[in-house]
């Protein structure tokens, strides 16, 4: 099933500053999405068009077959996520804990039930021992872990992660990888669309969206649209190591085909 | 300009109850024109160790020495007057792009220098070939910094610390969030003031970057210098035993390594050169 359906989608900031231009494709239900670009591509403002932080032009945004506009966002804002970049500004709770119950609070859930439900998420990202911490006593990666904890409370059928790992540190943007990959084995059914500008997290998504000012320069599997160097240095971005390795080496007349750097070293 | 640590200690909150102690016994010298990277958790003294350089931030116990410049706890033998120290050595801090405040890009760069009593015309002299020299053409002088993208805007906040005209350029993680073209031009900037002379001090977590840039690499870790010296020289170590990540270059060469191919590492400097040496290898062990 397509879960996100995207037609003819255009949107400017002001009258020169065109920020989407003519966009159209589909997310099928159930696929980790990387959506990648360089900086200024246009990328969040996709994103914030998806959540209807910003209003798209009519008929141009379908999600779970439905018709995004004034009437539905609050509806199919409810069945979505956001994990936003900065691990500072997501934060309300005086700790873990009450983090985890503001949202929950919002969606007036019973007190009595409000302990277990936060617990069993805090689980999913591995942070109950932090529960009574204060966010001053929290690592970036630990605080984006809670919003990803937040976000997952909430039952959402499809997550964005906006640059979720651009301001962390590499232990934290590891830890982040792990919990977005464990996520996706925890809830087969889940949507995940993940803006990056990091092409090794590209490469273990199920597929890949590149946006080049304001359009989609191409879709598919990591595997076949990460390999053209010159096409995405083209639109400002590298291409992951391992292909880089596989593509010099052939042009050295060695082939190889593992996909990662331990299986390309065991075929020399 | 020579920068010396001589036992500094640094203490947060230093008469307060939650006394915090950011530095300890740090004791170093970085080298005259080098291209310096320090490196290591979040957390570990990182961005309190580059303040103590030109007196932002004072040693609770200790001295540094930049230049003829004292900085230290004792009245006595610390430096008189620290702000021409701070125009020797320039501090591009994290996230740059939210320091600007001028109404135009020209006037926040020549803000700087006029600080330090250059006549107006001349700073938005300066300021213009140093926006050049950054990437920014004449286009952007007059427009406002608040109408330029996050990365542009980064630009101006260096070009702001180039026109002081320093002999160190201290940054604290330049290239977070930007894009690869981004960060490859962002080095490539670096790489030539440190060509033209100035001493450059780089904070990071981007190993990769450190593997390509630096001359000179310190690893912090709580508080503490763990290790001072050459890129190549840590990387062959066990850099797990710091928990840094290893440079993708270090990783596939120990792993061929392993498998009985060898390398000459003065001679490698890309992945071009790693290539060369497998199939050369290929071909004479056949």
């Amino acid at each position: 099933m397509k879960i996100i359906e995207v037609n003819h989608l255009s949107y400017k900031y002001n009258e020169k500053d065109v920020a989407i231009n003519d966009v159209s494709f589909s997310i099928d239900e159930g696929k980790y999405v990387a959506i990648i670009g360089h900086n200024g591509s246009g990328k969040s403002t996709f994103a914030k068009l998806l959540m209807g932080l910003l209003e798209p032009n009519e008929n141009s945004i379908k999600e779970f077959g439905i018709d995004l506009n004034r009437k539905t966002v609050h509806e199919l804002r409810s069945r979505m996520g956001i994990v936003f970049q900065n691990p500072d500004n997501q934060f309300v709770g005086a700790t873990v804990r009450d983090d985890l119950a503001f949202g929950l609070e919002n969606r007036c859930i019973k007190r009595e039930d409000m302990d277990s439900i936060i617990n069993e998420y805090a689980e999913k990202v591995n942070m109950v021992e932090f529960l009574d911490k204060e966010p001053e006593n929290l690592s970036g990666g630990q605080k984006q872990r809670v919003a990803i904890a937040g976000v997952l409370s909430m039952n959402p059928e499809i997550v964005i992660f906006d640059e979720a790992t651009a301001m962390l540190d590499p232990r934290g943007k590891k830890e982040i990888r792990e919990t977005i990959l464990k996520m996706k084995k925890d809830n087969p059914g889940m949507t995940i669309l993940s803006i990056t500008h990091d092409i090794e997290e590209a490469y273990q998504a199920d597929e890949v969206i590149a946006f080049n000012d304001g359009k989609i320069v191409f879709q598919g599997k990591p595997e076949d649209v990460l390999k053209d160097e010159k096409k995405l240095q083209e639109i400002g971005l590298d291409i992951p190591f391992v292909v880089s390795l596989r593509n010099k080496l052939e042009a050295k007349g060695i082939n190889v085909r593992g996909s990662s750097l331990e299986e390309v070293v065991k075929e020399l | 300009m020579k920068l010396k640590f001589n036992h500094v200690d640094f203490f947060y909150g230093d008469k307060a109850p939650n006394l915090f102690q950011a530095l300890s016994d740090i004791d170093c010298e970085i080298k005259e024109h080098s291209f310096t990277c320090i490196v290591g958790h979040t957390g570990c003294g990182k961005s309190t160790l580059i303040q103590q350089l030109n007196g932002l931030l004072i040693p609770s116990k200790g001295s540094v020495f930049a230049g003829d410049f004292v900085v230290s706890n004792n009245r006595k033998e610390r430096a008189k007057k620290l702000k021409p120290l701070r125009q020797k050595v320039g501090i591009v801090f994290q996230f740059s792009e939210y320091q600007l405040f001028e109404n135009t890009v020209e006037e926040d760069v020549a803000f700087g220098p006029m600080n330090f009593g250059v006549k107006k015309e001349d700073a938005i002299k300066l300021a213009h070939e140093n926006l050049l020299q950054v990437g920014l053409n004449e286009s952007f002088f007059k427009k406002s910094p608040f109408d330029l993208s996050g990365g542009e805007r980064r630009r101006v906040a260096i070009a702001g610390i180039m026109a002081m005209q320093p002999e160190v350029i201290v940054l604290d993680e330049p290239t977070v969030g930007l894009d690869p073209r981004g960060v490859k031009e962002m080095m490539a900037l670096f790489k030539k003031l440190h060509e033209q002379g100035t001493t450059i001090i780089v904070v990071t977590h981007d190993m990769n970057l450190v593997y390509g840039y630096a001359s000179d690499v310190i690893v912090m870790d709580h508080g503490k210098i763990v290790y001072q010296g050459a890129p190549n020289d840590l990387f062959n170590q066990s850099v797990d035993a710091y928990s840094l990540e290893t440079p993708m270059m270090t990783k596939l060469i120990q792993k061929l390594e392993k498998k009985g191919y060898k390398f000459d590492l003065s001679k490698i400097s890309s992945l071009d050169d790693v290539v060369d040496a497998i199939a050369k290898q290929r071909r004479d062990s056949k």
